[in-house]
């Protein structure tokens, strides 16, 4: 459903003139087609809790004056971050069992998840060897903190191996094209260690794919009705038109509790030998598996 | 050179003002010449990568580093969030990017009580600083022997005590005795100890 539709159904005349105005400063390029449409596909399902999603309209409209219909939205979603972060509407059950993952830089990891260690310049691979050797392990991340307060973590359910051959496939199945350099850290961990705080598997959002900038990430929102429903990644291989990734979700941060590390498994790939496939958006929009 | 997809000439004359408001969040022309942030991206990030990338890019980075780092330090009065999370990005980025020279800065900014503002749960300021400045005193062929007060002096902080540690004993090896008898109460250092030294002083580590 475009926006357009969706706004004659729920907003006034002057809002919906200042959404379509908004709308059509997402039509300069094939990257900001693609964001125009996540928007309508958001529109057509139940991934989102709805009052948020017309709050967010709602300021956009009040909001925007143009030109950069992406500095709007991070406009908006940076006065009430808290709000609008992790709106998708909880998934189905999954087993306690189940195991999640997640990727990240090893940089990060260090930064966020092993403080108090020192940041050193280099000598990456002495840490990337000490966490494939078990030395540092789940039960070093006791009472850590798991992600970022008012960001989504993204996470899969895919284990298929051939996705972690290498560092530089894995970062392009699950799309995380500024990765250039460096290793790549997957986290796993089972859906109970999220029953701890808790926190909900919720379906990921256009609001939840725009928390660290409008722009310049790859986002592509399930088409059709229904929902909540598991997204998918955007897998960069594929010359440029890209391909269905995994399964992902996102959950809130938390803390790891005492006693609780070691249900957190880690393991290291790289380094990462080759920038990140070009994307060609344009191939990318009529791609019909994406 | 290309990083990310995107051609990067030589670095620009205003690299601290390009620093500045890239650390800072901000939008519009002085930060064009960079690709904007992506998901899961950290401000510093882009920096760490030219700086890997070129030498030309890591001199100029150390740089107008150093300098931002002073004018901030210099600046810091009050605990404004959307400063202190910029400052705390500034001294990863000093300490990624091999820059011993704004070590004095960071020393300073261990010291100062407004460091105490937390940057993210577990972290604050000060920590930050110190980790950087721990990270760096591996670096080149330093003693550095001017923060060992600083270091001794965060041995007593359970928060900071880990961090100190690694520097004074991958520093001074032979007085890892006394260090540990300085330690607080009930302190454990558990396996992170090792892997410090390993990570900045994987030469001198004398636990091995």
């Amino acid at each position: 459903m475009p926006l357009g539709s969706y706004a004659l159904a729920h907003f006034p005349p002057n809002v919906q003139a200042s959404l379509n105005f908004w709308y059509g400063g997402l039509s300069g390029s094939d990257d900001l087609r693609l964001i125009q449409r996540n928007i309508d596909r958001e529109c057509d399902r139940n991934d989102i809790s709805p009052q948020v999603w017309l709050d967010f309209l709602l300021e956009v409209a009040a909001t925007h004056i143009g030109p950069d219909a992406c500095e709007t939205i991070d406009t908006v979603l940076g006065r009430r971050r808290s709000y609008f972060a992790l709106s998708g509407n909880p998934l189905a059950v999954v087993n306690d069992a189940q195991r999640l993952y997640r990727f990240m830089r090893l940089d990060h990891f260090l930064k966020y998840m092993l403080s108090p260690l020192p940041i050193p310049p280099a000598n990456w691979s002495t840490l990337a060897n000490h966490i494939n050797t078990g030395i540092i392990a789940g039960a070093s991340l006791d009472n850590k903190h798991f992600g970022r307060p008012d960001y989504p973590i993204w996470c899969t359910l895919s284990d298929h191996p051939p996705w972690r051959a290498t560092a530089d496939r894995a970062r392009d199945r699950f799309g995380l094209k500024h990765i250039d350099t460096g290793h790549l850290v997957e986290m796993t961990y089972p859906v109970s260690l999220l029953k701890t705080k808790p926190v909900a598997l919720k379906a990921p959002t256009v609001l939840d794919s725009w928390a660290g900038g409008a722009s310049n990430w790859i986002f592509a929102k399930r088409r059709g009705t229904g929902g909540p429903n598991w997204g998918y990644t955007v897998d960069m291989d594929g010359g440029g038109r890209c391909g269905r990734g995994s399964t992902e979700a996102v959950h809130a941060d938390f803390q790891i509790p005492s006693g609780y590390g070691p249900q957190v498994g880690l393991r290291v790939y790289g380094p990462v030998a080759k920038s990140a496939p070009a994307i060609d958006y344009g191939k990318l929009l009529m791609n019909p598996a994406v | 050179m290309r990083v990310r997809n995107f051609e990067f000439e030589f670095p620009p004359p205003n690299l601290e003002a390009l620093i500045e408001a890239r650390l800072s969040g901000a939008r519009g022309p002085y930060v064009s010449p960079l690709p904007l942030p992506a998901h899961d991206e950290d401000p510093a990030d882009i920096f760490v990568d030219l700086a890997e990338s070129d030498s030309a890019w890591r001199e100029g980075l150390r740089a107008a580093s150093t300098q931002l780092l002073s004018r901030w330090v210099a600046e810091f009065q009050r605990p404004d969030p959307d400063r202190v999370r910029a400052l705390g990005e500034l001294c990863y980025l000093v300490a990624r990017i091999g820059n011993t020279n704004a070590m004095p800065q960071l020393e300073m900014l261990v010291t100062r009580k407004e460091s105490t503002a937390l940057l993210h749960p577990g972290e604050d300021l000060r920590l930050r600083a110190l980790r950087a400045l721990v990270g760096l005193m591996g670096s080149g062929h330093g003693q550095f022997p001017q923060y060992r007060p600083v270091l001794t002096q965060s041995l007593a902080d359970p928060k900071l005590a880990l961090t100190a540690l690694v520097g004074l004993i991958g520093v001074w090896p032979d007085e890892i005795d006394t260090f540990l008898q300085q330690l607080p109460g009930n302190f454990d250092h558990g396996e992170l100890l090792q892997v410090g030294l390993d990570l900045v002083f994987p030469a001198k580590n004398p636990l091995r």
